[in-house]
């Protein structure tokens, strides 16, 4: 069930209204069978898996208490770590790790035959494995508590807005206000409704009418040349960031509808003066999962120069490969490992001193600031190049081929624009520009709610225009969201 | 807290719903204003067999092929061409029944459709073309939808309405929900569709129901055909043709169901099954309906006598429609 289906329009006003019409003591058993049959939607056989993993966590939880020695913790822990790993391991990576195997065994003359599962990638098992293992190791920490109810913590584990593409919430959020008392807040609704709004006027509007311009030059290649590669990249560039942190939007906006508070996923990641900020801003439940639970218990950046460096490029390949598993992702994760590598070898010390100097609104609107964020913002594009290529060859040719005819400028631009439907590119125009304001104006206050003091007259016209260009320009093809395959 | 919800959500209505209504309402009264130059050929067929009132001699029905094909200016003054894009005999059969109500019945009917469409409807963007046209453009009848929609579980391989929730589906493009409508309007806006429209319509009354597809010189395109493996008859679509038949038997109409000419690349390449089963399928028809003059000869004509893979050119349909007028001189005689 797509949040921008006709499905989820039935299925969420009458979850709403069950969860708002039963007792409080109740509510979250309704968001656990919701979210139970909100997953099923998409496949029946796939809730053992996530039953699964939610009752090693729970019974690993559960014991880690009862026992002093810390060596029995750890195993237990690991253990726990193991088996939810196994399972994604096993549904996600065991034909990139099987086929990678053949290839290097290729090399040595040794020929293996491949086992062909054909296996389907359970939706959200990415997000939901991590949603555990954070859950795990907290509870090994006694950073919180275990949860002794198994269904209020599989409706934690479940709860269907951020099941399938996140945030990945932490426990010491998320838990406590599964079964909190709730109360019924306009305000806050009315929030996340506008929120939601939002998500989908960047999903439907954005990212899907780009889908259809990107994949047409990553599908054929071949068929196109030098601006056009820019223009299709500086796209995915768009669209990947508008359809990812419009389904966070989706999701937040939604469990407002709940009284439930997620964390927020996206501040503005494509006005980042640095890569390192750029990170801070983009997945943020992601890459502060990958800070705490990875980076630091590597040792973060209190060690060598050189073993920061290292710390800091594992985290980023594991990050890629969180992604997907395909050569595409790791490098990608690479390169980001890389530029922040490089990002403080360079600029680090002179960063920090900048930093203690200006305060972020003083530093935010200069010149320098805005070459800053231009520059990251190519560094991101070129590095999504890779993300979103059917393979590192194929990336590192359109890269190659994306200056092609430079040295002939007007040509070059206007051959690569005629590539693209005119039409297309006009309707994206005013879109694209409001999203820009959006986030810039979200880089210092929160849009939604500077729209929301606004007079009456003015809210309600920015509201019906809003409206009007969401039905209009809207993709209705019901497009999975990007980040669903991971 | 209930007053509070219900405060929530008829804000939520009235911010939605006044647009909503607006968009449905241009939809509705304005479609030559925002739908795809097609619709200009569907109108036009729709205004003719629904309103108008002439007597024809002989009709042509059939899919796009044969809108390209037969030329009403070469064959003859009391001849018109009803065939559309897209179509097959299921739809045909409730477009002649409904110009059979408003006409007096043609002499001869020659019916004509590309083999491919004997095996399935067309598919646009995974929805078959008779959502995205018929009731898309609003010219299939209600009655006749819901006469469809009951008798398609009849049929193993239903190619028309074979889609979940078919009535909900339908609610929303007979109500113009923007979901379905507003691509269109979308495109409309930066493209002048009216004038475009305006165009088509003219041109197929003057025409007489004949529509140019291709618009190339020449072409050695594949056709449909050359992509199949093997020629799998419908069994929806064969009883429409039979009903076909069947219509034309009460009216007294002499049926003839033509062959149209395809490129000499595509006729190279078709599989020699695909030739036999096509071929014993008309030979079975011929037997079931002895009234019925079947031809069962494909023909191939020069590449460059072809606009696109499928449809004639101008030069290619007034040679083809010189050779059906030879063909049949009892026919185009007068």
């Amino acid at each position: 069930m797509l949040f921008n289906s006709l499905a989820f329009a039935i299925f969420l006003p009458i979850v709403f209204l069950l969860y708002w019409a039963v007792p409080q003591k109740y509510r979250w058993i309704i968001l656990l069978l919701s979210s139970y049959y909100f997953y099923m939607s998409w496949n029946v056989k796939y809730v053992v898996l996530i039953l699964f993993t939610t009752a090693v966590s729970y019974c690993s939880a559960l014991l880690l208490p009862k026992f002093s020695k810390k060596s029995t913790k750890l195993t237990i822990m690991w253990l726990a770590i193991a088996a939810s790993l196994l399972v994604l391991f096993f549904f996600k990576y065991f034909d990139f790790a099987q086929n990678t195997l053949i290839r290097v065994l290729q090399s040595f003359a040794i020929e293996l035959h491949p086992l062909t599962l054909k296996l389907l990638l359970p939706v959200g098992i990415s997000f939901y494995t991590f949603q555990t293992l954070s859950y795990v190791i907290d509870v090994y920490k006694g950073e919180v508590e275990p949860e002794k109810n198994f269904f209020r913590y599989a409706a934690f584990i479940s709860f269907f807005p951020q099941l399938v593409a996140g945030p990945i919430e932490r426990t010491k959020n998320l838990l406590p206000q599964i079964d909190s008392e709730h109360v019924f807040s306009y305000e806050k609704a009315a929030y996340g409704i506008k929120l939601m709004a939002w998500g989908f006027f960047k999903k439907l509007v954005i990212a899907d009418n780009l889908a259809v311009m990107v994949d047409a030059v990553f599908e054929h290649p071949d068929e196109y040349q030098g601006f056009s590669f820019v223009l299709a990249i500086l796209f995915f560039t768009i669209q990947i960031y508008c359809d990812f942190s419009g389904y966070s939007d989706i999701a937040i906006g939604t469990a407002k509808l709940f009284d439930i508070d997620l964390m927020t996923n996206f501040k503005s990641p494509y006005f980042s003066s640095s890569i390192q900020e750029f990170w801070r801003r983009w997945h943020i439940s992601l890459s502060s999962w990958f800070r705490d639970y990875v980076y630091i218990p590597l040792g973060g950046s209190r060690v060598s120069k050189i073993r920061h460096y290292v710390n800091l490029c594992i985290t980023f390949l594991l990050s890629g490969l969180w992604h997907g598993a395909a050569f595409t992702y790791v490098v990608w994760g690479g390169l980001h490992g890389m530029m922040q590598c490089v990002e403080n070898l360079f600029f680090g010390k002179k960063k920090k001193e900048t930093d203690r100097k200006q305060t972020p609104e003083r530093k935010q609107g200069t010149a320098v600031w805005w070459i800053r964020v231009f520059i990251v913002f190519c560094l991101v594009s070129m590095a999504w190049c890779f993300f979103r290529a059917g393979s590192v060859t194929q990336a590192v040719w359109i890269l190659a081929h994306s200056l092609q005819g430079i040295t002939h400028p007007f040509a070059y631009i206007k051959t690569g624009l005629a590539a693209f439907d005119k039409s297309m590119l006009m309707q994206l125009l005013l879109p694209v520009a409001l999203l820009g304001c959006y986030d810039y104006v979200a880089l210092s206050s929160d849009p939604i709610t500077t729209i929301g003091r606004m007079k009456k007259p003015i809210r309600y016209a920015i509201y019906y225009t809003f409206v009007f260009a969401l039905l209009l320009l809207a993709s209705f093809n019901s497009q999975e969201f990007v980040y669903f395959q991971f | 807290m209930w007053r509070q919800i219900g405060k929530l959500i008829s804000k939520i209505l009235a911010i939605i719903l006044p647009v909503v209504l607006v968009m449905q309402i241009f939809c509705a009264a304005f479609p030559m204003a925002y739908m795809d130059v097609e619709y200009a050929m569907y109108k036009q067929q729709k205004d003719y067999i629904s309103k108008n009132h002439d007597t024809n001699r002989v009709l042509i029905l059939g899919d796009s092929r044969a809108k390209a094909s037969f030329m009403p200016d070469v064959l003859g003054e009391d001849v018109y061409n009803i065939s559309l894009g897209g179509i097959s005999p299921v739809e045909s059969y409730y477009m002649l029944k409904e110009y059979l109500e408003n006409h007096d019945a043609p002499d001869y009917l020659i019916l004509a459709y590309a083999p491919m469409h004997l095996c399935y409807a067309d598919e646009n963007n995974d929805n078959f073309i008779f959502w995205k046209r018929c009731i898309y453009f609003h010219t299939f009848n209600q009655s006749d939808f819901f006469e469809l929609a009951k008798n398609r579980n009849m049929f193993e391989n239903n190619v028309i309405v074979d889609r979940d929730n078919i009535y909900l589906e339908y609610a929303m493009y007979k109500l113009y929900f923007p979901n379905k409508y507003g691509a269109a309007l979308k495109k409309a806006v930066f493209t002048n569709r009216y004038q475009a429209n305006c165009e088509k319509y003219d041109q197929m009354v003057a025409q007489r129901g004949y529509s140019l597809f291709g618009v190339d010189g020449e072409n050695g395109g594949i056709n449909g055909e050359a992509k199949l493996d093997d020629f799998v008859y419908s069994d929806m679509i064969d009883y429409y043709l039979n009903q076909i038949f069947e219509l034309c038997r009460e009216h007294q109409i002499q049926v003839i169901m033509e062959q149209l000419p395809m490129t000499e690349t595509s006729y190279i390449i078709i599989k020699d099954e695909f030739y036999q089963h096509y071929s014993d399928y008309l030979y079975s028809l011929a037997q079931k309906n002895p009234d019925v003059l079947i031809n069962p000869y494909l023909e191939m004509y020069s590449n460059t006598l072809f606009g696109d893979a499928d449809h004639l050119n101008t030069e290619g349909a007034t040679m083809f429609s010189n050779v059906i007028k030879e063909r049949y001189p009892q026919i185009f005689a007068h």
